[in-house]
This record gives structure tokens, C-alpha cells and sequence, in this order.
């Protein structure tokens, strides 16, 4: 998929780890891991809105369009 | 997370003894059988061609219910949407319609209206089996997709 996420980046950026991260978000680190290692096919808006809001980012600084499957 | 209700709890109890019962009958057909022929003043020609009936059908009807009880098993360890599931139920119609032609052929020896309407039920088993096969097929999907949205 040409969708990458950069979950990793903005996580090192404001050096939190992925437990840390899940439980304030309110998912399981299973799952968070998924998104992670791009894997996920889908992201709710709602998981988004509170990425965003811990991180104190944009959606744009998470999710990036690159051309061409990767 | 699945939850066992009563409902379950007692078809898993039915299909157990069903099971066990169905074993058993079938391994009994060729002492049986016989008796009950002679019993009723039916041809004793007939005996062979219908412990063969019975023997063959008794074990398929066995091996379905033995392919149901995988499936409870599935669903009540809280995941039936599996590709293995599918599988059994494929088995299960292909299981229905051998009933069926074993029914079919018992018309040509031992004409009965009950006959006909076992092979017209086992026949919309099997059909059954294999629309439900599909649905499962497209529910996994389903449940895939579902399960990777974050």
C-alpha cells in the first residue's frame, strides 16, 4: 500500500514508548503495533483524533502518501 | 468475547449425544438389520443392499455431525469466523449429498415416499451447507478487515 505511517517517528520524536502510548489511548499494544508496522488496512478516525491529541500532532505528521506501492 | 447461553449449552449437549448415539447405531446396523427383516416377513434378499445403504449413509450422517461439533467447538472457543470452519462445512454438504445418492440408489430396490423425501432434504442440506459456506467465506473477510481497523 502507498499509505505510510510514521507513527514510529512522531513516537521517538516525543519519546514515548508503544505501551506507554496504547494505554493512553485507550488500545491495546497488540494493536497499536499493528498501525505501527504498517500492517492495519483501516484507521478509525476516532483512534486518529486521540493519536493526535497525545502526540500533539496532525494527522499529516502520522500518515503519508508516497507513490507507488511500496 | 462469545458467551454460552442455554440455547448453546443444549444443542452442544444434542449434538454430543447424537454423536455417540450415531456411532453406535451404525456399528449395530448388521446385527439389527437382519432382525428386523425377518420380523416384519420382508424379502431376505433385501438385507445386504440395506445394512450397505444404512452402513454408508449411518457413517456420512456420523461424519456430519462429527464436522458440527468442530464448528461448536469454534464457536465456543469465541472465533468461528475461521477459514477451517468453511472447510467443515464443505465437508458437510459433500457428506449431505453422498446421503442423497445413496437414497437414490435405495429407490431402485425399495420404493418408499419417505425415501424420496430423505433424498430431497438431504439434497437442500447440502445446498444449504454450501450457501452457508459462502457466507462464512465472505464473513471472514469481514472479520478481517475489522480486525485490521485500528
Amino acid at each position: 500500500m502507498s499509505i505510510i505511517i510514521n507513527l514510529d517517528v512522531m513516537m521517538a520524536k516525543r519519546k514515548i514508548g508503544l505501551i506507554d502510548l496504547a494505554e493512553k489511548i485507550d488500545l491495546t499494544p497488540a494493536n497499536l503495533s499493528i498501525l505501527k508496522n504498517n500492517k492495519a488496512k483501516a484507521i478509525r478516525f476516532s483512534t486518529l483524533e486521540k493519536i493526535c491529541k497525545e502526540l500533539n500532532c496532525q494527522p499529516g505528521d502520522i500518515i503519508e502518501y508516497s507513490e507507488g506501492d511500496l | 468475547m462469545y458467551k454460552i447461553n442455554f440455547i448453546n449449552k443444549l444443542t452442544k449437549i444434542v449434538v454430543d449425544i447424537f454423536f455417540y448415539l450415531g456411532i453406535i447405531t451404525v456399528v449395530s446396523v448388521p446385527f439389527i438389520i437382519p432382525k428386523i427383516i425377518k420380523n416384519l416377513n420382508l424379502s431376505q434378499s433385501l438385507i445386504l443392499p440395506t445394512i450397505i445403504t444404512l452402513l454408508l449413509s449411518g457413517a456420512c450422517a456420523v461424519y456430519i455431525i462429527f464436522q458440527l461439533k468442530k464448528i461448536f467447538k469454534t464457536l465456543t472457543s469465541g472465533n468461528p469466523f475461521v477459514v477451517k470452519n468453511t472447510i467443515c462445512l464443505k465437508n458437510m454438504a459433500i457428506a449431505a449429498f453422498i446421503i442423497s445418492i445413496i437414497y437414490l440408489y435405495k429407490l431402485t430396490y425399495w420404493f418408499t415416499p419417505a425415501t424420496v423425501i430423505i433424498v430431497l432434504v438431504f439434497l437442500v442440506a447440502g445446498l444449504f451447507c454450501l450457501t452457508l459456506e459462502d457466507l462464512f467465506t465472505q464473513a471472514i473477510k469481514f472479520k478481517e478487515d475489522n480486525d485490521l481497523t485500528i
